[in-house]
Parts: C-alpha cells; structure tokens; sequence
C-alpha cells in the first residue's frame, strides 16, 4: 500500500498530536531508521535523553511508541505520525536493514495475537457464560423499566402542555430525564433523549418544531416496544436491547457468535467526540469482498484511550467477522481477522440497490438512523450551488461534505467517474462522503 | 394530517388543542389509548414513513464534460508528500517548495491531483509561486478554476480566456502579473484601460507586481505616467522610477545620468591617489519632482543627501565601474574615505539589488562580512545571487574567513547549494568537529551554526536521496576518521543529532 499524507492523517483525531507530528515530520528529529517488508521503525530525539523508538505496521498503519503520550492513550502519538509523515515523503531514507528488537517484537506480537484470539472457548465455558448474561440482562431489564415508564410519562407530559412551552426551558430540558435512563443503564435511549435536546429550538433549522414531533414519537415508540420487550421473538428483543444500550461486552459476543469468514474492507469511518462525557466513538464502515455484507464496528474510548486497531479506509481485514445478535446484523465486532498488504475493492451498485439494501435494515430495525452506501461510477453534480452525487443511472443524493473534501474529490476525480463509499443519513437525508476508490488510490474523505 | 397533529403538539391538549380523527386508513392505533399518545404514535409512524420513503431524485441532463487528459508525467508520490509537508503550518518552507516546483516544472512533470487544493491555495497569496504553479498544475489544477474562482491565475499563461472586467483586483492583480511576464504588451494594454480609473492603492499594486519582472514594454507607458501632471503621489512615482531605470537607455536613465556624474566624481592629482569627490546635488527641482525624488528635511545640508542617496539607489552602478573603469572593490575603498561614506555605501546595496548586478552584490557582501557588518541586507543580497555566481563568491570568500563566519555566511543562503558550497561546508565542518571536540556541542556557538549549516543542506536533501547525502559524507575519509576520531570525547550520537539538525 502507497501511504499518502491524507491517510496517515486520518489515522489520528487528535489535532493536538497530528500537529506536532507534522512538526516531527521533516525527519530532523528521527535517527536509526529502517524498513523490513511490511513495517518500520525509526527513533525519534524528544526533550530527554533517550530515544523514542517507535515502530509502525505498513499492512494497517498501526504504530507503537514507547513515549509517555502512547502509553495514556495518544494512538498514533505525535512521534509515530511524525516518523510516518516522513516516511511517506522520503521512503528512500528507511534502508532495508535487520530490525531492531523492539519493532520485530512488536510486529510478532500483533501477529500472533491475532491467532490466540481466535482460539475457541470450551462448551462448558460457552455455557456457563451464557447462563451469567441471562442472569445479567434480566436484572438490567428490571431496572431499566422503571426509567422508561418515568420517561414515557414524561413525553406525555410534554403532549399536554405543548412543545412551544419546553422552549422555554432551553438548557435544563430533558437533563432530568436523561439522567432517569442513565441510571437505568438504559444509555441507547439516553443519547435519544440527547439528540431531542439538540433539536429543541434548534437555530440552524427553521423547521425544528417537525423533527423535534418526529423525533419523540420515535423515541416514545422505542421505549413503548421496550416495555413489552419479551413477546417479541428473541432476534427482536436483542436488536431492542441494543437500541436501549444494553451494552454487552464484545469479548463475549466474539467468545459466543459464529464468525463470517471473509476479506473486510475497511471503507471509511466517521468519529464523534463528546465532550460532556469525555468520550469519544469511531463507527468503522466495512463490506465483506465475497459475502458483500456491510459491517459496523463501533468503539468507544473514554478520556485519552486507545483505539486497538487502526482501521485504515481501504485496508482488508482477513479473517471473522462476528455480528451483534438481533435482527438488523449490521453491527459487528473483529474476531481474528488481520489486515492484508494487498488492495481488496469492496462491490459497489446502485443508488436504487443501495437503498433496497438500506429497506432491509430498516424492516429489521425502525430506529437506525445511518446505513452504507456504496455507489459504483458516481459523479458529481453541481445544481444551484448545491453538490449531489450520481450514479450512472441518473439518480442523485444531495452531499454533505467540508469544502476541503469536495475540491480534493474533484481533484482526485477530475469529474470523471468514480467509486465511492458515503454514509446515508437518514434524518437529514443526505450522503457524508467516506472515501473514493480510484485505480491508483483510495482517498480518505472524513469528517 | 401530519401538520394538524404538529400544531396540536405544539399548543398542547391541555391548552385546549384537540387531537384531529386520524385516518384509520392511514394509521392503525390501538383501541383506548390517550391523546396524547395518540399523538405521539402518529408521529413516530410520520417519522418513520419519512425514512423509508425517500426518493432519488432523477438528474436527466447529460453529465458534465469531465477535465481533459494529462498529458505530462506525474512527479513522483513521495515528491508531492514533500510539497504537502513543506505547505504545512507546522513545517511551512515557501523557499523549499518553491524549488520542489522548479525541480518538477524542469522535468516537465505535474503533480498528483490531490496535491492540487492545497497547492492552489497556497500559491494564492504567494505570487512569486504562481508562474511556477501554473506549469506544474496540470489541465486538472486548471480545469479546478471553475470550481473555485481564486485560483484563477494558473489560467493566465494558457490562452485561456482572460475576464479581466468582470475579475476583483486581487484576481487582476494575478493575471497581470503572471500575463506581464510571458505577454507583456497585452497585460500592459490591460492595465491601461482602467489605469484612470484605478485607486492610488491598486496602482501602487501594479507596480509593484511587476517591479522584479521589468520588460523593454514597460517604458512606453509607465515613462508618459511619470510625464503626466495627475499623478500626483510621489511614492508611486518613484515605483515607476525604479521600474524605469531597469530598462537600458531608457529616458529616465538618460535624465538622471548627467546628476550622478555631477554628484560623484574621480579625481587624481600629481603624487596623490585617486578618490572619489562627492558634490551633493542642489536643491530639488521640478523635473527630479517628476521622476519621484522627495525632499528629505532629516540630515545635513538641508536634506542634499536625501537626493543624493535617492539619485545614487536608482542609477546602475555598472555604469560607475565602466565610467572610471574600477572594480567594484576598487570603488568600495575609496567610498570608505569620502565623508559620506555610509550613504554612499547603503545606497549602492539598494542600486545593486534593485538591478540585481552580481559583481557588485559579490563586492558589496565580500565588504560587509570582512568587517563583519552584519544587516538584513547582507542575508537579502546572498540571496539574490544566482546558484553559479554565489559559487563564485564561495570560492573567493573561503580564502578569507574562518570558522564561524564562513559557515555564518553557508547559512545564510536560503537556496540549494551547489556541490562548491557543500564540500566548504563539509570541510569547515570537519575542522570545526576537530576544533571543538573537547567542548559539549550544545555549549558551542560554533555547532549551532554547523547544525544550521548542514540542516539547510538536509533541507534541499529531496534532490538525492538521504541516505546517498550521509554517504557522501562517509565517502570524505576524512571526516570519517575525524568523526570516530571525537567519538572517545563527545558521545557520538549527540554529535550525529547535533549534524543532523
């Protein structure tokens, strides 16, 4: 894989870390480089004495450093994008030579932990793990109840007294009441009550009083179907149970569902950082190259943790893949697959069979609010100052893109016809750019 | 429907708002249920019918016409990841970038297009860069114009139509320049449409935009400006002076020619050595006035020197050696023993540079470093020499300066050095090392200007690759030997990372 700038920016959100990276990456500070086949390794001169040393996997462009920063979380740290920036503005000075100890260990141990994690657990240990999630879940639901019914009554509530009088409560509206669903460990329906707050009043949309109506008959819907969660069949209750934000520990779901075997491509990701709770989310949009199933693996991380694998857009993961139980199967987590050096194109379609795709999910789960989209032969259309992308049959979906995106799309593209992977958001109908796929390259577009 | 459930919602069912009958065709709701929630389930069926029922909507037209083919080779990924790195915040280096540019636009390559936006961008407010940008961009940075107006001047050099009325001066300002420098005559026919018309500012931006690029064309029009009693700003006048004095035998340079030779004069007597005679012009008259001259009231005789030194920063100073056939050195002495030797010294620098005249910048900075009279303009005029003469002047001046000095004065060229500057520099080097083997390299002023020097040398390393720069430096024995030799006294690897920069 030819490492561009844009892609090894985009292993980072930190802007904090990708500016002092940038700052390392005219190679001034970096000593004792070198290459092996599919990684490097160099030094990096900080403030002390000793070297950073700081190694980096060209298969998925994971990095390791022995600084402070990395070790609290910082990944890459401001020395891995550093050594990585120069690397790929002067690969000629990373010489193939023997690695040193400290890289080729690195790269053994990710290698390998790979294979250890696919290990298989015993029967006794699959049943005795299902039996403590049952006892879990059904404790959790009894608890999460009693915040529902407070919250459905807290909807009704406001039918009575109108909308137009929750204006006036601005910043306090809905905290109580997310607070109620929180303690209930009910956080799926907490971020409903959330993005409620968003829209009351909302200055940027002069039509906020519609999708805020929308938004809470959604939300009173979802909790109303929650509270009589058991008559549905169990496919339903677990996609039910992720919605209220059961969470359930993904070393479990890896340890207890069936892998799908293929070659996952990583096809864009988009981050979302909240600041109020120190937490930020990655959502990895993926396609399996034979199965053509779309895949989402989300991860979280709290203050300044990491990110286990990097998931760089246009890298193929080989190996599991395994989805979250319920209906919609969208979710997924990574159970042994490793990142190949080799380019994998994911399927692109149509926008129409790209929708059908999308209805499917729906069926299963009314409350998803994002879907996949990737369009085969696209192009871009300017109409009335507003940007659409096209497919070849001439339909088109309105983007939403930063205005340094979209000159490096027609740059890239030049117009031309172009696959690309976007994500469909359903609430504001419009398509957030994820990457292109040209014959030459795969353009990170994120935002 | 929706909407009357929507206004319901907003005023409230306890305000006296009712819940309209919903279509059971429609919606099915359960038997029994609230208002309230009647309300509340039809909004969720709303919001979820709006999810599922979007539709596409069809483009019929034909698609747009996609950016011609490239016909020029695309540089190297790694060049154009140097490009991006020297464009950034953090590593910002224009002189760098700009010779990335030269080195592909030589190899008539272009850049990879997703360089573009950023170079584009970034050549907007650096209009030394633009001509260069213009080469290396491609059809596709030109095709990108449409999208983004600002960018415009990469079309200039194209004979891509040119909407010079309906452009903002900024994007004028651009094409003038880069259409000056190829086509003078039809960006000269340009600005003299609309010359009246402009502010004194624009003005001063025109000049200015083509002060560095003087074409034979310029006289004609800039020479009947200066002849014109509206143009009353004498800053702007002494702008077009200086553009006018750069073209030979212009009228401007016949008009000042005869007051200089008043001013200054070689006189010999019996038994005596030659010297300059200075005789500081008379007061201001209306034809200087014209030309751009200002009355200075500051210094002695009533401001006389004011003109004097405007006079002698205007006139080619070659036209003094050819007139008393001296050397540059040769007049640099005696000016040393006239009274007025700092004015006469300060305003050859400023003549030198604005006619860019390379034995007397040689002459001028070989002076100034002897005496070590350290100003910006020393650093402004190294800078202006070319890569052949500035060897030149390196071979010369290495015989006379030692130690920090030479390698001050390797740093503080900003361009590329030639294989002359770098084996100096790799020799002062090496006796530097040796010099101060016993000092610790970050105590010694001596190695930061080692680390400056060869961090400049690192700096223009994308021409090779790095790897042959560190082995042409373990090629000289030499140094070698020298480095091992310090290894026992100075720890290696912080002599390495002090050379390294």
């Amino acid at each position: 894989m030819n490492w561009t700038s844009q892609q090894i920016l985009s292993l980072s959100s930190d802007t904090g870390s990708i500016s002092a990276g940038k700052g390392l990456s005219n190679g001034k500070k970096l000593y004792h480089l070198g290459k092996a086949e599919d990684y490097l390794w160099g030094e990096c001169q900080g403030s002390g004495a000793e070297m950073y040393q700081i190694s980096i996997d060209l298969t998925d462009g994971a990095t390791k450093c022995n600084c402070m920063a990395y070790k609290r979380g910082k990944v890459p740290c401001k020395h891995g994008i550093g050594l990585f920036l120069y690397y790929a503005s002067a690969p000629d000075s990373f010489a193939t030579t023997d690695a040193p100890a400290y890289a080729s260990e690195w790269v053994n141990k990710r290698r390998n932990k790979a294979e250890t994690a696919a290990k298989p657990k015993t029967e006794e240990e699959l049943a005795k793990a299902a039996k403590q999630k049952e006892k879990t879940q059904n404790k959790r639901l009894s608890v999460a109840q009693e915040g529902i019914s407070e919250a459905i009554t807290w909807l009704q509530d406001i039918m009575r007294t109108g909308i137009a009088q929750q204006e006036q409560l601005q910043g306090s509206f809905g905290n109580a009441q997310k607070g109620w669903l929180e303690n209930a460990k009910a956080s799926g329906f907490a971020n409903m009550v959330r993005d409620l707050q968003d829209k009351l009043g909302e200055p940027s949309n002069p039509n906020w009083a519609n999708a805020f109506f929308k938004k809470m008959g959604e939300l009173y819907f979802a909790l109303r179907t929650f509270q009589q969660v058991e008559v549905f069949p169990p496919e339903f209750q677990q996609e039910m149970k992720a919605l209220a934000g059961f969470s359930v520990k993904t070393e479990d779901i890896i340890a207890t569902e069936k892998g799908v075997q293929d070659d996952w491509i990583v096809v864009g990701r988009t981050f979302v950082e909240d600041d109020e709770r120190n937490l930020k989310t990655r959502f990895i949009w993926i396609q399996g190259k034979n199965t053509a199933k779309k895949a989402l693996i989300i991860e979280t991380a709290f203050g300044g943790a990491n990110y286990k694998e990097a998931y760089t857009v246009g890298v193929a993961y080989k190996g599991e893949l395994v989805f979250y139980p319920g209906t919609s199967l969208q979710r997924a987590a990574n159970k042994n697959a490793k990142p190949q050096s080799q380019r994998t194109n994911p399927t692109f379609s149509t926008i129409e069979e790209n929708f059908q795709d999308f209805a499917t999910l729906l069926t299963a789960n009314p409350w998803l609010n994002k879907g996949l989209f990737l369009l085969k032969q696209a192009q871009l259309l300017q109409i009335a100052k507003k940007w659409y992308v096209a497919d070849q049959n001439g339909e088109m979906l309105p983007i939403k893109t930063q205005t340094d995106a979209l000159y490096t799309l027609l740059a890239v593209t030049g117009n031309r016809p172009f696959d690309f992977a976007g994500e469909w958001n359903v609430e504001n109908n419009v398509i957030i750019p994820l990457s292109i796929w040209t014959e030459n390259a795969v353009i990170p577009l994120e935002n | 429907m929706f909407d009357t459930l929507l206004k319901t919602a907003i005023i409230g069912t306890a305000n006296g708002a009712q819940v309209p009958e919903i279509d059971s065709n429609e919606i099915i709701l359960p038997e029994n249920i609230s208002s309230e929630e009647k309300l509340l389930l039809a909004a969720a069926f709303y919001g979820l019918q709006q999810k599922a029922s979007y539709q596409a909507a069809k483009y019929e037209a034909d698609f747009p016409a996609a950016c011609p083919d490239e016909t020029d080779v695309y540089a190297p990924l790694s060049v154009c990841e140097l490009i991006l790195r020297c464009m950034s915040k953090e590593q910002e280096d224009s002189i760098v970038v700009q010779e990335i540019l030269q080195k592909i636009a030589s190899k008539k390559w272009i850049v990879l297009p997703h360089v573009l936006p950023q170079l584009l961008e970034y050549g907007q407010n650096r209009t030394h860069l633009q001509a260069l940008i213009s080469q290396v961009c491609g059809e596709r940075g030109r095709w990108l114009v449409r999208y983004n107006n600002i960018w415009k001047y990469v079309t200039v050099q194209h004979n891509i139509t040119i909407d010079w009325d309906t452009s903002t001066h900024e994007e004028r300002l651009a094409i003038f320049r880069v259409l000056h420098k190829n086509k003078p005559s039809e960006a000269l026919a340009l600005l003299q449409q609309d010359w009246g018309k402009e502010s004194l500012k624009n003005k001063k931006d025109f000049v200015n935009a083509i002060i560095e690029q003087t074409q034979l064309e310029d006289e004609a029009m800039f020479e009947a400006i200066l002849q014109q009693e509206k143009e009353s700003d004498a800053d702007l006048r002494r702008k077009i002076a200086e553009i006018l004095v750069q073209i030979p035998d212009s009228a401007l340079l016949k008009r000042i020619e005869n007051p200089v030779f008043e001013c200054i004069k070689l006189k010999s007597g019996f038994l005596t050595l030659e010297k300059l005679q200075i005789t500081l012009p008379t007061n201001l008259d209306v034809s200087l006035k014209k030309d751009g001259f200002q009355q200075v009231k500051a210094g002695y005789e009533n401001g006389k020197q004011g003109i004097f030194a405007q006079l002698i920063s205007l006139f080619p100073p070659h036209l003094l050696t050819e007139k008393f056939k001296k050397t540059p050195e040769e007049l640099l002495i005696m000016a040393e023993k006239t009274q007025i030797s700092d004015i006469l010294v300060s305003s050859w620098e400023k003549a030198a540079m604005l006619h860019k005249d390379a034995d007397w910048l040689s002459a001028l900075i070989t002076t100034k470093m002897e005496r070590k009279i350290i100003t910006p303009e020393l650093k402004k005029m190294q800078n202006m020499l070319s890569s052949e003469n500035y060897s030149k002047l390196t071979e010369k001046i290495a015989k006379k300066l030692k130690d920090r000095q030479l390698l001050f004065f390797l740093a503080n060229r900003e361009h590329i050095w030639s294989e002359t500057e770098t084996n100096i520099a790799l020799a002062e080097m090496q006796h530097a090392v040796r010099k101060y083997a016993n000092t610790r390299p970050w105590e010694c002023n001596e190695f930061k200007d080692i680390a400056k020097t060869i961090s400049i040398y690192v700096k223009a390393a994308w021409l090779k690759p790095f790897s042959d720069i560190l082995h042409q430096m373990s090629v000289n024995k030499e140094w070698e030997k020298e480095l091992k030799s310090c290894t026992n006294r100075i720890d290696l690897r912080i002599q390495i990372a002090v050379i390294l920069g």
